[in-house]
């Protein structure tokens, strides 16, 4: 068998499982499923929020370990379900290794449309209205507040921005739309939900959560750098929320 | 009504995680299914005790589901969790602790910090009772 291939191919599983947001004992199990395969004595993976460590070794072969580190994280749940699907192909020898090595590769980035993604943060927030107890012209304002949003993200990417300051801008843009709507809308409009279920998309809910879920896994190091995470992400949107409301209570 | 909101705002949720295609609806109505326990139990429990509750059926649901339809049990977990997790809380601890109205931060903190301990303990509750009915067959 051709170790450093296998040891390459766990790797890649493991490495596109982490920038998926995957959970760090589920990257560690998907690579000793993979190095298992190899029947070897020694198989090792070590896996955390920003970065990854595989080792394999036996008596008759030289070590092989390979340190990856990991950048850049998102959620990419139908990343996570391919790699799931290979290594199961792969254990179960319906691949060899050389295939899913293949197949792991070939595993698309997107598969929704991008405007379908904006669709989709515009319905999330105005359904997330209703959820909070807005009224039905809440709904429409934050769906309205929602179209800014995607705007505001659309022109942070397209700068370059770092999260933390797409973030900020985003936050802000939101309020002072919030703020606009709450305006010219003749009805009366609580801003405070509009402006709550608008920045749904951005706030790290499933983060603090995930953290404190890998807290009670034992992953301690996993938790806290999430939860830091969390922090930081929801200070950039309070503070983005609050210059928002300074310049749009300014202008309106 | 409520409900009917859930299932939307899951349903959208998964289509920015990138969720397959072909789970959105059964991501959604798990996500439905327990906003819908939650509006039942808010009301005589508290807001912490009925997302334990709701978690609890969440949590299940998606393991019943990543069992038959053999996806990782996240997939269903992340969408599902999405109306429950307190985001909205998060955003306000740093932003009364920014503000410097102490009392609404320390509510606002704890809150979510239970919330978010509650739903992670009935994630972790119901993947332990599943570990343990396999290891049992």
């Amino acid at each position: 068998m051709n170790y450093s291939k296998l040891m390459d191919t766990a790797i890649l599983a493991g490495e596109i499982m982490l920038k998926s947001g995957a959970e760090s004992y589920r990257v560690e199990g998907t690579m000793n499923y993979i190095l298992k395969t190899s029947d070897l004595e020694v198989t090792e993976a070590f896996a955390i929020t920003t970065g990854l460590v595989a080792t394999l070794d036996d008596t008759n072969i030289k070590a092989i370990t390979i340190v990856k580190r990991i950048q850049n994280r998102d959620t990419n749940l139908n990343k996570i379900y391919q790699v799931n699907i290979i290594s199961r192909n792969l254990s179960a020898g319906a691949f060899t290794v050389d295939e899913a090595y293949q197949a792991l590769k070939e595993i698309k980035e997107v598969q929704y449309k991008k405007w379908e993604k904006d669709v989709a943060v515009i319905v999330l927030v105005a359904s997330f209205a209703l959820l909070l107890g807005g009224s039905f012209w809440e709904v429409v304002a934050a769906g309205i507040d929602g179209l800014f949003l995607v705007i505001a993200i659309e022109i942070g990417v397209a700068v370059g921005m770092s999260v933390i300051m797409r973030n900020l801008l985003s936050a802000a843009c939101v309020a002072i739309g919030a703020i606009f709507l709450q305006k010219i809308f003749i009805l009366h409009l609580n801003a405070d939900i509009i402006i709550v279920a608008t920045i749904m998309p951005l706030v790290p809910g499933t983060a603090i959560t995930n953290a404190i879920r890998d807290t009670l896994q034992g992953d301690y190091m996993s938790g806290g750098a999430k939860t830091l995470e969390a922090f930081v992400i929801a200070t950039s949107i309070a503070l983005g929320i609050g210059i928002g409301l300074v310049i749009g209570g300014g202008i309106f | 009504m409520q409900s009917i909101g859930a299932l939307i705002t899951v349903i959208a949720c998964a289509v920015i995680l990138e969720a397959p295609k072909k789970f959105l609806i059964h991501a959604g109505i798990i996500g439905a299914l327990g906003w819908c326990l939650y509006l039942l139990t808010v009301g005589s429990l508290d807001t912490v005790k009925a997302t334990f509750v709701a978690g609890l059926a969440i949590a299940c649901l998606s393991h019943i589901f990543a069992r038959l339809l053999k996806a990782p049990v996240t997939i269903f977990l992340i969408p599902g969790f999405f109306p429950l997790v307190p985001g909205a809380g998060m955003y306000r601890t740093v932003y009364y602790f920014l503000r410097d109205q102490r009392s609404l931060f320390e509510y606002n903190a704890t809150t979510t910090i239970e919330v978010a301990g509650m739903i992670a303990l009935s994630i972790f509750v119901i993947d332990s009772l599943f570990k343990v009915s396999k290891k049992h067959n």
